[in-house]
């Protein structure tokens, strides 16, 4: 386990030194950060001097390393549109995202799992099939055409739910929740779906290719046998037992969904990260594109480490061969 | 071999390997499922009529001294209001939207064709030379795999398209959107091909003709190209046609994201993008007939790229 586990932590620490360095080189070669930074008038002299006080006539290591330091202590300069400092433009939007993409992740477990085990359970009944053919259609359609569907169904044609922004938010410190206000909840319900529905048919189909499996075993024939309610079998025993995989792959999706996060945001005008970020790179915005670059690898990396270490934990057929 | 065998003409060889194909499980399994026939008929119709888009189209959407803002968001011709000129409408610059509709499609297959044959080749390539000279090719290579496969694709082919605005700038980029998407794209694709391919080169490498050309001092990247490369393109249609449908929704949503191809040359993206902004004052047509043949275009390259793995892959027969 020691060795696992400082062989995955070095690896992790590498691709996050790779992203840095990918990250930095956007930030120093792609653009001049001065010519960003003034207009057109200001005399050379003065871009020197601006020069000098960046740091860009340093040795590229130093501007580097420099470049990391700074990342690690959250500064990532300053945006060339917006002239604020990138961490707090982040820091503004962290929370919608966050909470768009938790609501997401809600709405997919809560109704995928459910919608699973129905269709494990009752294989050729005529519902699971439709809801399976459904959900090769949702697969297949891209995430913003979903979005655009919803907004014209509910927002255009019914008018019951608002089709763009957070609603009202409550301030709680650095943090704005629309979790507390009417509105904010009715403003979620849109994009949590659109984002979530992606990830919905993949632990529902997970979770009926599962139970399939488990229903054929011996344990779950010898429950019958005892007599146990359909109930019980199917999800004190079968349940259970599918659930690692699943866990394993909402962790891992949690990622996509923060990524994709970035359409829906765009799709309903949700003032997240993903927003700035698109906004980012229709301006060629390069401080928000290499700070929002490192923030989701950071992200990315901390959540396919943490679902090793589990999976390591509680599998242990994985600790004789590793995972890749 | 019989006498008769060696007198047969070109014809006959031919002839000998169409029977060969229609015996195959591969026609076998297509004639099977309706589902798949009927993607193969919308895929081929969809292609065909973006082909033709020149030779069929009623207008040039591309023209825009031929356009007329009196034309603008004029509904289908069945509706009120119709003109019997604009079949399913206008948008609202006063395209035609068939046309439009046409040259999107067009410009779509055209730019995910380009991004998944960059992808094939950059992914064949890195892979066939991580497998087969292994050392410190294979490990920076795979670790660069690696590095990509932690982030989704979407988000690198943004990242890739970010960049390329900020170095090229916004002059420049005009008439260039086309290239720097297949580039972000073709990016974004590289390494799915690069890993299948490495993983088969091991296992080739070791094989007695390899060791053969080898021994006769055949040159390695005739080995490679000339010899290991046709032994391990198999899998690699297979990934090429699921990818296809992928590059399409890619495509579609960096477009519809803003930073795809411009309104004055739409793309599919582009044309939803457009219509999206009228969905609100009840226009949903501009929206719906490319978000209509976008999604039917994704879907049967889909179902066509599920079909083709099932096919070819023994295992599952």
């Amino acid at each position: 386990m020691p060795t696992h586990l400082i062989r995955r932590l070095f690896e992790a620490v590498l691709v996050l030194v790779v992203v840095a360095v990918v990250a930095f080189t956007l930030f120093r070669f792609v653009g001049d950060p001065v010519n960003q930074m003034v207009g057109q008038d200001v005399s050379i002299a003065e871009r020197e001097r601006l020069r000098r006080e960046l740091g860009l006539d340093d040795a590229l290591f130093v501007q580097c390393a420099r470049f990391i330091w700074n990342a690690l202590h959250f500064d990532f300069g300053t945006s060339y549109k917006f002239r604020q400092p990138v961490t707090d433009l982040i820091g503004a939007r962290l929370p919608a995202t966050l909470e768009l993409a938790f609501a997401a992740s809600v709405f997919a477990i809560a109704i995928g799992i459910p919608l699973g085990v129905r269709t494990g359970i009752h294989r050729d009944g005529a519902l699971s099939k439709t809801i399976m053919a459904v959900s090769l259609i949702g697969v297949s359609l891209p995430t913003f055409l979903i979005g655009i569907l919803l907004i014209y169904l509910f927002a255009v044609t019914l008018h019951w739910l608002p089709s763009y922004g957070r609603g009202d938010v409550v301030n709680l410190g650095f943090w704005a929740t629309g979790f507390l206000t009417g509105s904010g909840l009715r403003a979620l319900i849109l994009p949590a779906t659109t984002l979530g529905l992606f990830q919905l048919t993949l632990v529902m189909r997970l979770v009926r290719s599962e139970m399939l499996e488990v229903l054929r075993t011996d344990y779950i024939r010898f429950c019958r046998a005892r007599g146990l309610t359909d109930r019980a079998i199917h999800f004190r025993h079968a349940l259970k037992n599918t659930l690692v995989p699943v866990v394993t792959i909402i962790g891992l999706q949690i990622g996509s969904i923060i990524a994709f996060a970035i359409i829906t945001e765009t799709v309903f005008q949700w003032p997240g990260m993903g927003l700035l970020f698109i906004q980012a790179v229709q301006n060629a915005d390069i401080p928000i594109m290499a700070a929002y670059l490192m923030l989701t690898s950071v992200i990315f990396v901390g959540i396919n480490l943490v679902v090793d270490l589990i999976y390591h934990f509680i599998d242990p057929r994985i600790r004789v061969s590793g995972r890749l | 071999m019989s006498l008769r065998d060696d007198r047969e003409g070109f014809g006959s060889v031919w002839n000998r390997r169409w029977r060969a194909f229609a015996d195959s499980h591969l026609l076998y399994s297509f004639g099977r499922s309706k589902l798949v026939m009927v993607a193969a008929v919308f895929a081929v119709v969809v292609i065909g009529a973006a082909l033709a888009a020149p030779l069929i189209a009623p207008t040039n959407p591309l023209d825009l001294a031929s356009l007329d803002l009196m034309d603008a968001r004029i509904p289908p011709m069945w509706m009120e209001g119709g003109d019997p000129r604009f079949v399913i409408g206008t948008d609202d610059q006063g395209r035609d939207l068939l046309s439009a509709l046409l040259y999107g499609a067009q410009v779509s297959i055209g730019v995910s064709l380009c991004a998944v044959g960059l992808a094939i080749l950059l992914g064949v390539g890195l892979g066939l030379v991580s497998g087969y000279f292994g050392g410190i090719f294979d490990t920076l290579i795979m670790r660069a795999a690696d590095v990509q496969l932690t982030f989704p694709a979407i988000l690198t082919a943004l990242l890739v398209n970010g960049a390329a605005r900020a170095v090229l700038g916004d002059q420049r980029l005009q008439g260039g959107e086309f290239w720097v998407l297949v580039v972000s794209i073709g990016l974004a694709f590289w390494v799915q091909y690069a890993r299948t391919v490495r993983a088969s080169t091991l296992q080739e490498r070791h094989k007695d003709y390899v060791q053969a050309a080898r021994l006769i001092g055949v040159p390695a990247w005739k080995i490679m190209f000339g010899h290991v490369l046709p032994n391990v393109l198999g899998p690699v249609t297979v990934i090429a046609t699921i990818n296809l449908a992928l590059a399409i929704i890619t495509e579609a949503t960096l477009s519809f994201l803003g930073v795809g191809l411009p309104p004055t040359h739409p793309s599919l993206g582009t044309l939803v993008r457009i219509g999206n902004d009228f969905l609100m004052s009840g226009e949903w047509w501009i929206v719906f007939f490319p978000g209509l043949v976008l999604a039917g275009l994704a879907l049967s390259v889909n179902i066509l790229g599920d079909w083709l793995r099932d096919a070819l892959n023994p295992k599952l027969r």
